[in-house]
């Protein structure tokens, strides 16, 4: 390990009692076989390649495996010879924020979390489900005379409203429509006539099975039975109607749910796929225009009917890049299914020629398949003053100043930004000294000091037991320890570092080491909060305040702070400038360089640039959480 | 496209499967469904004026309108809507903007309309029991007077007459006035109105008058202070509705629209608040403790403890972990939970039997040994 040299001698002597106190407490924890502790949530990065098959494998086996005979000895389970990834590393290289590491991924691609969560589970105990107890009516598979009916209605454990609860497990089961036909009839030779409900669950296996002319029959008797419709048979009636050649009178039909209330945007995009499927554009554009205008978000697939009615129909070409435009104002991304329509609309434009291709992005903001470079992932001048001025506005003073911090502390820490010069990177103290407390993540520690110490440590010399467990205690906990590392490591590139913490962390304890945090203090400016204030406004304030060229240290989302913003297009514009600004951790290992996830330099958002547009897209059956974004890319250049 | 009818077997079994019938049974029924279910609405119109029957040609009908006959036809649809609503509901229902917001809020009142109705068949049912039982006495004495104990018109010998309630109002009443002279002050600071929504300050209103209700009931009940009350505001509104303008006036609380501040030292003052750092660990008798009294429904964290700093007081959390074992739930509690735990806790000082008083849902029990004090 490399060390900066004017601290060299203390580095020394502060890593050997820190591995000492390591394997120690390894040693302790294996010999009274404590290894069950509860996993800790941590965005440990999980590569792509993931093998199951390593999965179980723990830090514990790894650092067993390297211990001499002696003292394995003492602990109670062996440890595999093989187990642990050998990386090589290069020790010598300068380590560099931007340069690339062997993390491809970041905490913003999508599909981490679900990966984590994942893992997580699979470590977790799993508990069996209980099925839950079913008391559905079963279906028959034939349609029934009205005594068959009768009967089982007669034998069924619950007879009240058994029409109702007979015919949704039909709905459930996707029962041949003549079986609820023969329902129907029994009931209405039976009381004489059908309930509103009936009818509206029958409606429904009609418009899902597709059966239209039931469907103008049902419509037919409702009109005439019932004054008005409710909601839901008012879309299901739409949904039926749009897809044959009546498809006009779904705009009645529309034009009705308007009198009570604003109709939802399938009613619309059910509308709107009737006009296209029978080629009317033009009242297709009118729908989608009255849509936007009511402020309700478009289903994907009412843009796909739309670019499918550019495929048969020219025109309206302003009108489907005015959608693309949309989805990059609102970091919407296309589904895989959109993205193809997408694809083939741009390749039926006459008169142009559109190369599409499916293609990735390299980290550097490079696409794979033009080498075209993609937008940077820094805001504009505007932006970042807007996005400024927000956080301190609303995440920082909200409503009520009191909420997260006090009017003295802010006016201190406004000052205390001012008198300071730009920083180069702020440091969220708390959350990067609760890293990997279990330390769960594969630990490399060096094996003959393991050995060494664990050996001296049994033959009691140099060091009492009652000392020894406070010692562990303090290998386990001591927080510093990790901030010292990273502050470290940040000074060694010679950045200008920040730590914000709180007023807690001055006060020297068992976890907060007096004079490892004199020597953060040193290396870094501090600021510390009130105990009951929120750091993280601060933090993200302080990162703002200095400058583009600043990021900032911590492993949270910052989810909560988002939330404070007040509309979409700021929250959209925090999304962004965090995923530019934000170094993750990747894994922590005490004693090994520190390293970090790599910052995207590239926006993942649909672009163009006239020649050609980049459009990002969800792939199917992959999840994406609300914090991350897709990694696939649909490439169309312009080959005139 | 349509699927051609199989030829089922049933068709040839001597009970003809009519697969259709149902619907030339339902077009000879007229329409007249929803005409009583408008009526029972209510509704200025009366729901009579309905002669543009069908749903084309319908001419511009207001929103109140509109609104009815969503209600009716959801109640059709069989989703949960109150049977009967007033011009003022279906006004509130009217001005709700979201769909899910309507349905919210019509869920809310047929579930009132179900507790109403439920209530009202049992009374119905005491009603008929206890006048049959009155049959049965005077089928066995006639003319006799009805009444524990009488036995052929003689008296009983007792030194008391009947216990009445009115008896124990005027215990009680004696109590609180003491208390207003003599016992520690409680506040409940009323500041939080802005916070709120019309539901949510019904709710704490609620909540308020268990309070008053236990600690008048306690053997040495606090000095209540609703602190912060404003003369014009929604909370003495509700208040004064929920009491009555009489029992109001004659409640034996001392309500003021001064700040708890200005009545008391501050060095005194300890808001209780879940949010606190500090850990109440004793429940001290000359301390003025404050209570924010606040229902938030949309969760809004550190609201009080915001307040305290604002003001500068001392803070304090009950030590609900360190005696329980916590299981799910928030750890602010009811204000009646509050004053129940404070007043046990005045008279007694044990936590354990204090913390009683909190939700047995939320908690997985006591922890055995006492806790370690750090």
């Amino acid at each position: 390990m490399r060390l900066s040299d004017h601290r060299h001698a203390f580095f020394c002597r502060h890593e050997t009692a820190h591995l000492t106190v390591y394997s120690s407490s390894i040693l302790l924890l294996t010999m009274s076989s404590l290894l069950i502790l509860k996993t800790r949530i941590c965005l440990k990065y999980i590569s792509p390649l993931f093998n199951p098959s390593t999965a179980g494998f723990t830090p514990l086996n790894n650092v067993i495996s390297k211990l001499s005979v002696s003292s394995r000895l003492l602990c109670t389970k062996g440890g595999s010879r093989h187990a642990g990834n050998n990386r090589k590393e290069d020790r010598q290289r300068e380590f560099n924020i931007r340069e690339r590491l062997p993390f491809p991924k970041s905490v913003f691609a999508a599909g981490t979390a679900k990966r984590t969560a994942e893992y997580q589970k699979k470590r977790a105990e799993e508990e069996p489900d209980f099925p839950r107890k079913n008391k559905r009516v079963e279906p028959p598979d034939h349609p029934l005379t009205a005594s068959e009916w009768k009967s089982l209605k007669l034998t069924s454990p619950n007879p009240d409203r058994f029409d109702v609860r007979m015919i949704s497990s039909m709905l459930a089961d996707g029962t041949d429509i003549n079986v609820a036909k023969s329902l129907l009839a029994y009931v209405a030779m039976d009381t004489g006539t059908l309930s509103y409900e009936l009818l509206l669950r029958y409606l429904t296996l009609c418009v899902g099975s597709g059966h239209h002319s039931e469907v103008f029959d049902m419509y037919d008797i409702m009109r005439s039975r019932f004054r008005t419709l409710d909601t839901g048979a008012s879309s299901l009636f739409i949904k039926g109607f749009s897809r044959t050649e009546r498809w006009k009178e779904a705009l009645t039909i529309l034009e009705n749910i308007k009198r009570a209330i604003t109709p939802s945007p399938r009613n619309y995009g059910d509308t709107i796929a009737g006009a296209v499927l029978h080629g009317d554009g033009d009242t297709a554009w009118a729908l989608y225009a009255e849509l936007m205008e009511k402020g309700l978000i478009p289903n994907q697939e009412t843009w796909q009917a739309l670019f499918q009615c550019g495929l048969s129909h020219q025109g309206h070409e302003d009108g489907l890049q005015a959608i693309l435009l949309h989805m990059r104002d609102n970091q919407i991304y296309p589904e895989e299914t959109l993205a193809k329509d997408i694809k083939a609309w741009f390749d039926s434009l006459p008169e142009q020629k559109w190369i599409g291709s499916w293609s990735t992005v390299d980290p550097r903001g490079v696409c794979r398949s033009c080498q075209a470079e993609l937008e940077s992932i820094q805001l504009s001048r505007e932006e970042y003053t807007q996005l400024k001025d927000r956080v301190m506005g609303d995440v920082i003073q909200g409503r009520d100043v009191f909420n997260k911090t006090t009017p003295e502390e802010l006016e201190s820490f406004k000052n205390f930004v001012k008198r300071k010069p730009a920083f180069d990177v702020v440091i969220d103290g708390l959350n990067v000294a609760n890293i990997g407390i279990k330390g769960n993540q594969s630990q490399t520690v060096d094996s003959n000091e393991v050995v060494e110490t664990s050996s001296r440590m049994i033959n009691g010399n140099r060091m009492h037991l009652s000392s020894f467990s406070s010692v562990i205690a303090k290998g386990l906990n001591t927080y510093v320890n990790k901030l010292l590392e990273v502050v470290s490591e940040l000074e060694r590139q010679g950045l200008v570092i920040l730590v914000l913490g709180r007023k807690h962390m001055q006060r020297p304890s068992r976890s907060w080491d007096r004079h490892d945090m004199s020597l953060v203090q040193q290396k870094a400016h501090c600021f510390f909060t009130d105990n009951i204030s929120e750091d993280d406004p601060f933090l993200l304030y302080a990162t703002l305040h200095s400058g583009n060229h600043c990021n900032f240290v911590s492993r949270d989302l910052m989810r909560d702070h988002k939330a404070c913003l007040p509309d979409g297009a700021t929250r959209r514009l925090f999304f962004k400038w965090q995923r530019g600004h934000q170094l993750v951790l990747s894994s922590y290992t005490p004693g090994k360089r520190v390293r970090f996830q790599r910052i995207l330099s590239y926006d993942t958002i649909v672009q163009t640039n006239g020649g050609s547009w980049h459009i990002p897209y969800d792939e199917n059956g992959a999840e994406r959480c609300t914090y991350e974004v897709p990694q696939k890319w649909l490439c169309l250049t312009n080959a005139k | 496209k349509d699927v051609p009818l199989p030829q089922s077997k049933a068709d040839q079994t001597e009970e003809k499967l009519d697969l259709d019938i149902w619907k030339s049974v339902m077009r000879l029924q007229v329409p007249g469904v929803e005409e009583e279910e408008e009526e029972k609405l209510g509704g200025e119109e009366g729901g009579g004026d309905c002669a543009a029957g069908g749903v084309t040609g319908q001419e511009e009908i207001s929103p109140l309108e509109a609104t009815r006959e969503l209600v009716v036809m959801w109640r059709h649809a069989g989703k949960l809507v109150p049977e009967t609503m007033t011009d003022e509901e279906l006004g509130i229902l009217a001005e709700l903007q979201t769909k899910s917001s309507k349905k919210k809020y019509l869920k809310y009142l047929a579930v009132k309309e179900g507790h109403k109705k439920s209530h009202k068949q049992k009374q119905e049912k005491k009603k008929a029991e206890r006048s049959e039982r009155i049959q049965e006495d005077n089928r066995i004495r006639p003319g006799g007077l009805r009444g524990g104990g009488e036995e052929e018109g003689e008296l009983r010998n007792t030194f008391l007459l009947q216990f009445w309630g009115r008896s124990l109002d005027k215990l009680l009443g004696w109590r609180s006035a003491q208390a207003m002279v003599f016992g520690q002050p409680l506040v409940f600071d009323m500041s939080y109105e802005q916070q709120m929504t019309r539901r949510e300050v019904e709710n704490t209103v609620s909540q308020l008058m268990e309070v008053e209700g236990w600690n008048r009931r306690a053997a040495d009940p606090f000095h209540l202070h609703f602190c912060n009350l404003q003369p014009d505001g929604g909370y003495r509104r509700e208040l004064v509705k929920r009491y009555g303008a009489e029992a109001w006036e004659r409640l034996l609380v001392t309500s003021t629209e001064r700040r708890h501040v200005d009545l008391f030292p501050r060095d005194d003052l300890v808001y209780l608040t879940a949010d606190s750092p500090n850990v109440l660990r004793t429940f001290d008798n000359s301390k003025v403790y404050i209570v924010g009294s606040m229902v938030d429904r949309s969760i809004q964290s550190g609201l009080s403890l915001a307040n305290a700093k604002r003001l500068k007081l001392n803070t304090a959390r009950l030590p609900l972990d360190d005696f329980l074992q916590w299981e799910t739930g928030a750890k602010n509690l009811t204000l009646d939970q509050m004053v129940r735990i404070l007043l046990t806790l005045k008279e007694r000082g044990r936590w354990e039997e204090a913390l009683e008083h909190v939700p047995k849902r939320k908690h997985d029990g006591f922890y055995q040994e006492k806790p370690q004090q750090d």
